[in-house]
């Protein structure tokens, strides 16, 4: 179980990171031209740049998951990777957001695939954590 | 109870179809009775058959000829379900290979059996299963997997939950063959234990005529026949095959630090 | 311990074998899914523009139909013109009852990135008009005033005040309508005198002029008497008003019609192809697995199991997994769906809708169950098989 959701959070941390480079408004050639005549990138392409750093965070702890041993280090792991997830997706939404036009690029397959593959690798890391609890298991009964 | 006829075999023959019209007579023409209470060492060669007669006791396996009746009931005029509820509360099994689950623990392992039976609580299996543990001295092995565990102890827990539901039958196909020599003697010391405290019938299967020791019921079993219905230790047997060797020391040997056992 | 939990104890246990059955339900209730979401949500939309139009007849310069659609149902914009006079030509036609003329622009292409969308401009003749003004009235009891506009679900004002910029003159977004998922709800809707004012202060403001031809409209909506046969009215029209082309709207949106049939066919193709494979494969993992397990099915029988609770068993095993290989397969297909919900519509050209949430739980409960008797039947054959064995035999591998 624990090398499948390792083997998902790095995948999905991949999307994360690699996907924003093909999708966004500006590897479409679209820049925001300034008023003395400058074009600058817009704000789904920072939005981009800045899933790298959620992405970093998240492959390591798949990488974890995949080849850790002890249940502490998976569920590490797991929560480690849940954030950095939930950071993913809140980058193209919340905190930076994406270009106002619903219509273009950025939002048409940009976002889609970061909130997709966020959604997903969290869930791929809270089944981590789940898989890696203490067994709690107190026969009753037994403790007489 | 004693004195009552538990298994009770009239002629029967078992032939297992081989595929292509080939077939192997596995039991040919057995009769055999063993009382309630009593202590039974089945002997032979391999594929003499012991196994088939187990099974066939059991009714794991119908016979292609003869009647197999169990504490006086038919087994084959019973329904699925009515022949499983006896197995289930009547006998307990020891196989003659690995039988745990390897994806249960021990305690549910030793609980398994109920949950074929009525309903009980769970806690009531638990605290049974907790106590047969203890008394065959796994107590501190109850959360553990089969696979953490040595062959010996494997075998015991085998044996707690072959004890779970309070059994008249123990039937038990081998239960020391893949131990060692002393682990061997433990384990039939406890069967010797069982049966000596608890009063059931026990018919044990063996090829290490060590294990069958002087004063015991051995039945010999030769190419699925009765060889001899009624080995008597240390004597000659009726058909002239190999004398039986005696039993050593299976009689003394007992689980280490183990008092009493009753359910 | 029930046997539930066995089932479940067992599962976890087999790692492989689990993956597989589970894998194989989720890529079935997955697609099963997609592909029913996809197609009803191009349907409902279809209807909901069709119904939003509220004509029976939609009549448009000949040849101009394909791009009448496009401009309707994806938003892409149009602009095409037929002289005026044809609403009395048309009023004349047996079996018209009423008649109302529209005007559709465009915005400029290549707007400013990051700026308002590019919209479809429709204007209409409230004097006449009948079609728009029964769902104008829930968002506008009192109609529109000059320079006020009524946008799509997707119109939202940049400037102050509910502004919109249009041709240079702001115009106030007095409300939107419920999404149809058509090119709909990227439409503003105003009358025709706030039409024909933008085009007169775009000259001055825009920087490129709004262009009203004048005595011209782009379609006339046409509503037949009550009792009479639109297609024979429609046959009418095509006969006797020369340069239009009459669109019942039964046939409306032919185009996107016949492309979601052929989007129908190929999910029902690859339905028919993936389903069976699906099911083999799943039934061989069980014999497999069964067969695997003979020994130990065989001892539960020697245990006291009846030959019911060992079929039971494996088939609840089976439907466990399947339920969850199911629920996550479903899971990604409505996040897919969600998600990339624009880009299905701009590359497969029919519009989308995503059904309300009843719906959608009607549909995941059909997915779910759809994956789950898969499932079970793949297994039912083995299951049947392994209780019905000697245990005797079985317990000799
Ligand atoms: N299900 C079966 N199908 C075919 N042949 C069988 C089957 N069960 C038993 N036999 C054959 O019947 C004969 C008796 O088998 P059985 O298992 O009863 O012997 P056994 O005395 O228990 O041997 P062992 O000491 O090796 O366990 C053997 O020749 C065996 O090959
Ligand atoms: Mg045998």
């Amino acid at each position: 179980m624990n090398k499948v959701m390792g083997g998902l959070m790095v995948l999905f941390a991949l999307v994360l990171a690699i996907a924003p480079a093909f999708t966004d408004c500006q590897s479409h050639g679209k820049m925001l031209t300034t008023a003395d005549g400058r074009s600058i990138a817009m704000k789904c392409h920072w939005a981009g740049i800045a899933e790298i750093a959620a992405a970093v965070p998240l492959g390591l702890a798949g990488i974890y998951a995949m080849f850790g041993r002890r249940k502490d280090t998976l569920r590490f792991a797991g929560i480690v990777g849940a954030s950095s997830a939930l950071m993913g997706i809140l980058l193209p939404t919340i905190l930076i957001g994406t270009c106002a036009n619903p219509s273009m690029i950025c939002n048409v397959l940009m976002r889609p695939t970061l909130l997709a593959s966020g959604i997903l690798a969290l869930v791929s890391s809270a089944a981590l954590i789940m898989t890696a609890r203490e067994p709690q298991f107190a026969p009753a009964g037994v403790a007489a | 109870m004693q004195g009552n006829t538990m298994i009770k075999l009239e002629s029967v023959t078992k032939v297992y179809e081989l595929g292509r019209g080939a077939t192997v007579i596995a039991a040919k023409d057995v009769s055999l009775e063993i009382g309630a209470g009593e202590f039974v060492a089945i002997v032979g060669r391999s594929g003499s058959g012991k196994t088939t007669v187990l099974n066939l006791a059991a009714g794991l396996t119908r016979p292609t000829a003869g009647r197999v009746t169990l504490d006086g009931i038919d087994l084959w005029r019973l329904t699925d379900k009515e022949q499983s509820r006896l197995r289930n509360q009547k006998i307990g099994f020891v196989f003659q290979f690995p039988s745990l689950l390897p994806t249960l623990t021990v305690l549910e392992n030793v609980i398994l059996p109920t949950t074929f039976g009525p309903r009980e609580s769970r806690a009531a299996a638990r605290a049974r299963a907790a106590d047969l543990l203890e008394r065959i001295g796994l107590s501190d092995k109850i959360n553990v997997y089969p696979r953490q565990l040595s062959a010996g102890q494997q075998q015991r827990v085998v044996i707690a939950r072959s004890l779970i539901n309070k059994p008249e039958l123990l039937l038990a196909d081998e239960p020391t063959s893949n131990l060692d020599e002393k682990t061997e003697m433990e384990i039939v010391g406890l069967f010797r234990e069982l049966h000596a405290t608890l009063g059931v019938t026990v018919v044990l299967v063996t090829h290490t005529r060590q294990l069958v020791s002087a004063g015991m019921r051995a039945i010999e079993m030769a190419e699925g026949r009765v060889a001899a219905p009624q080995l008597a230790i240390g004597g000659v047997p009726e058909n002239g095959s190999r004398p039986v060797e005696y039993a050593k020391n299976g009689l003394s040997a007992t689980v280490a630090g183990q008092s009493e056992l009753s359910y | 311990m029930n046997f539930l939990q066995l089932a479940w104890k067992s599962i976890s246990g087999n790692g492989l074998r689990s993956w597989v059955v589970a894998l194989s339900a989720l890529v079935v209730a997955a697609f099963a899914l997609f592909g029913t979401l996809l197609l009803r949500g191009a349907a409902t939309s279809l209807e909901l523009a069709a119904e939003r139009l509220g004509a029976d007849i939609v009549v448009v310069p000949d040849g101009a139909q394909t791009e009448m659609e496009g401009a309707l149902l994806m938003g892409h914009p149009a602009s095409f013109w037929m002289p005026e006079e044809n609403l009395q030509k048309l009023a004349a036609v047996p079996g018209v009852e009423a008649v109302s003329p529209q005007v559709y622009l465009a915005t400029l292409v290549g707007a400013a990135c990051c700026s308002a969308s590019e919209m479809f401009m429709v204007a209409y003749d409230p004097q006449s008009d009948f079609t728009l003004r029964p769902w104008l009235e829930k968002t506008l009891p009192g109609g529109l005033a000059e320079g006020e506009v009524v946008g799509g679900d997707f119109i939202s004002a940049t400037e102050p005040n509910d502004g919109i910029l249009v041709y240079g003159t702001t115009v106030r977004l007095t409300g939107n309508l419920e999404p149809t998922g058509s090119g709909l709800d990227q439409s503003l809707f105003f009358t025709m005198d706030t039409a024909r004012q933008l085009a007169v202060s775009s000259w001055v403001n825009a920087e490129e002029p709004l262009i009203i031809p004048p005595d011209q409209v782009s379609a006339i909506m046409v509503k037949t008497t009550p009792g009479a046969d639109v297609e024979k009215v429609a046959v009418e029209i095509l006969r006797t008003v020369p340069g239009v082309f009459p669109v019942a709207s039964a046939d409306l949106f032919q185009s996107s019609r016949a492309q979601l049939k052929s989007l129908l066919n190929t999910v029902v193709i690859m339905m028919a192809l993936l389903w069976p494979i699906a099911i083999a494969l799943i039934g061989m993992v069980y014999l497999m697995a069964a067969n695997e397990r003979r020994r130990e099915l065989g001892m539960l029988r020697a245990l006291g199991a009846t030959k019911r609770f060992i079929a039971q068993s494996l088939l609840t095993e089976a439907s466990l997994l399947a339920l969850c290989g199911a629920a996550v397969g479903i899971f990604v297909a409505v996040l897919a769906i969600y998600l990339f919900r624009r880009l299905i519509i701009n590359s497969l050209g029919v519009p989308f809708l995503l059904p309300s949430p009843g719906s959608l739980a009607l549909q995941i409960a059909i997915g779910l169950l759809l994956a789950m008797a898969s499932v079970f039947l793949a297994a039912l054959l083995p299951a049947i098989k392994v209780s019905r064995q000697d245990p005797a035999v079985a317990m000799r591998e």
